[in-house]
């Protein structure tokens, strides 16, 4: 399967599909990757609903901003380890005490909707009209 | 001396020695407001009543010596995406508009203890999410330099209001030049400390492993005293440093014989203006004349630095905005169900900007496309901090411009955000690498519009840092009042 093929198939993009050499990784165009299938399943995700004009804008800016990355395709990774942050990430562990007053009634005057000190919210299984 | 053209410190000072009042303080700053307010939108909230209680209260602490910091008294403003009690936090999103915290971030924390005085909250892009201050739900900032150019963003509110006396120093947040870039267009000092320096406990995230909280004042002796009250480890946000507390205005000495400077020489390609080539290479001149050696060297990978920072604050952020579903606070849409709901609530609680972000981070996170973009991006990364060590083995500090330009017109960016994006290329590798940086004003344009320069410090440098932005500052001073002479 050509790598555009996948890509419109929405079967992903392996670091390797992308291009195995840096040239063709320079030449990936996002315009094969982003359709409407993508930009439907992204804002399920994300929990967005967009306009029909949203959509024609996203699918522009999404496709020009994933070109403008494309670039971190080009350099040899080959042994690079990942770097989530700059700060060694350890676990921070304490006892299991209990060491803060029960404030929820003050958290709760922030919400939208409550109802019996618990935050209330349409029904899950209601159809949408 | 008008009490307004006083640093932080001096005013502290004449405070303590009962030479000014807080409340005389908070009516110069309040007068300044009532005068400059309404052109400029450096607020979102202020808080005149709350601001003269707490005036009495800390004027009665000052003068019993319960109180006697440098910055007691002084009249202080914090972005709107740092959580103040009892103080509406918007992000500067219709999402949160009307919440009101019930506690204070950290930083905030530590300079109300510390007995400063806070007057209100200041405009910001939405979510921190832009470098013009133009994308918030309220409204544009305005230079206050000159009319019609932005303030530069995120924390252009911050940087815009100690820039027109409506405050005497403000914080802000940094996640890829968000407090240097405001302060380099507006004219101020700005700076972001080390990853890790600064409680993050309180600030709204938008990319957790970049951003930090930093000081935006008239002078770096002020930076230095703020940063001094909120670094410090804090044992509710586990990515905050141990070790003691450093008192940052120790060591401004100005003496930088024999400091090694570096500058990348990537970073003066085309499309970086005249006026800003200019100014940093007068700025190296004047730090060769102090006694510091200042030379060009190669910084590798800096043409992938725009794209692993978007790429990765994108992912960061589509990960923290998930928090906003209307269910607990802020804005709710109304939902036939509550997946409808959630759908609705972000839809139209977001701005343009956001959902462009929250998208591009969802993408890269998802199936299929994780390896590719995410991955590949925290790699990348890696390269970048290790360029950054590899050039701290030669240099003690790196001098280069904070943007390519001085501040734009009004709704100019907004049209073409990839160009926008790009203008962060002298600012994110510091976010990339975890470093402090400093922006400090240096010259302006043929336009009046202020140019700052910027130098990068290695992790844990923030006192040499300081004490070089000093020596530099002062210089600047010395050769603007021979000029006058």
């Amino acid at each position: 399967m050509a790598e555009g093929e996948k890509m419109r198939n929405g079967a992903g993009c392996s670091d390797a599909a992308c291009g195995s050499s840096p040239e063709s990784r320079k030449n990936f165009s996002a315009k094969n990757t982003i359709d409407d299938s993508v930009i439907k399943s992204v804002c399920a995700l994300a929990q967005l609903e967009l306009s029909q004009e949203e959509c024609v804008r996203v699918r522009k800016d999404l496709e020009e901003m994933l070109d403008f990355t494309a670039q971190l395709g080009i350099p040899d990774l080959e042994g690079t380890e990942p770097l989530y942050s700059v700060y060694p990430a350890e676990n921070v562990f304490r006892e299991d005490e209990v060491t803060n007053p029960d404030r929820s009634s003050e958290y709760l005057c922030c919400a939208p909707s409550q109802r019996d000190g618990m935050y209330r919210v349409p029904g899950t299984l209601v159809q949408e009209l | 001396m008008e009490i307004l053209e006083l640093t932080a410190l001096e005013l502290g000072n004449c405070i303590r020695k009962g030479e000014i009042a807080v409340e005389e303080a908070l009516d110069a700053v309040l007068s300044r407001i009532a005068d400059r307010e309404k052109e400029l939108h450096c607020y979102i909230t202020v808080s005149e009543k709350q601001a003269k209680e707490q005036a009495e209260i800390l004027q009665r602490k000052i003068k019993n010596k319960e109180l006697t910091g440098p910055l007691a008294g002084v009249p202080f403003a914090v972005k709107d995406n740092i959580c103040t009690k009892g103080m509406m936090t918007t992000c500067g999103s219709k999402i949160l508009n009307g919440f009101v915290p019930d506690y204070d971030a950290e930083c905030v924390r530590r300079l109300r203890e510390a007995g400063a005085l806070l007057i209100g909250k200041t405009n910001l892009d939405e979510f921190g999410m832009g470098s013009t201050t133009e994308t918030s739900y309220f409204g544009p900032t305005v230079n206050p330099v000159r009319d019609g150019y932005c303030a530069g963003g995120s924390s252009g509110g911050s940087a815009a209001a100690v820039a027109a006396g409506e405050c005497f120093c403000a914080l802000g947040t940094d996640t890829g030049g968000s407090v240097r870039l405001p302060a380099s267009h507006c004219g101020v000092v700005g700076m972001k400390p080390a990853y890790g320096a600064v409680s993050r406990y309180g600030i709204a995230a938008y990319a957790s492993s970049l951003e930090q909280a930093g000081p935006l004042a008239k002078d770096v002796r002020d930076c230095a005293a703020m940063l001094t009250v909120i670094s410090g480890k804090d044992c509710r946000d586990s990515t905050s440093g141990a070790g003691e507390k450093v008192d940052f205005l120790e060591g401004l000495t100005g003496e930088i014989v024999g400091l090694r400077i570096g500058i990348p020489k990537a970073w003066f390609a085309d499309g970086l203006q005249e006026d800003v080539r200019s100014t940093v290479l007068t700025a190296a001149e004047s730090l060769r004349r102090m006694g510091a050696s200042v030379e060009e060297f190669e910084l590798k990978h800096t043409e992938y630095v725009v794209p692993a920072y978007y790429t990765i604050a994108s992912a960061e952020a589509s990960s923290n905005l998930e928090r906003y579903d209307g269910v607990k606070y802020g804005f709710r849409a109304p939902g036939e169900n509550l997946n409808a709901m959630y759908r609705r609530t972000r839809s139209e609680g977001f701005g343009a900007e956001v959902k462009r972000r929250i998208l591009l981070g969802t993408f890269v996170l998802s199936e299929g496309y994780y390896d590719a973009y995410y991955l590949r991006a925290l790699k990348v990364r890696r390269l970048i901090c290790d360029a950054f060590s590899e050039a701290f083995s030669s240099y003690d500090l790196i001098l280069g411009p904070v943007a390519p330009s001085p501040a734009p017109r009004l709704g100019e960016s907004l049209k073409e955000p990839l160009k926008m994006y790009m203008s962060d290329l002298y600012t994110v590798p510091a976010n990339l690498a975890g470093l402090p940086a400093i922006s400090l004003p240096a010259s302006c344009s043929g336009d009046g519009l202020p140019i700052g320069v910027q130098l990068i410090g290695r992790l844990g440098g923030e006192k040499r840092l300081l004490n070089a932005a000093y020596a530099l500052e002062q210089s600047r001073k010395s050769e603007r009042k021979s000029e006058q002479i």
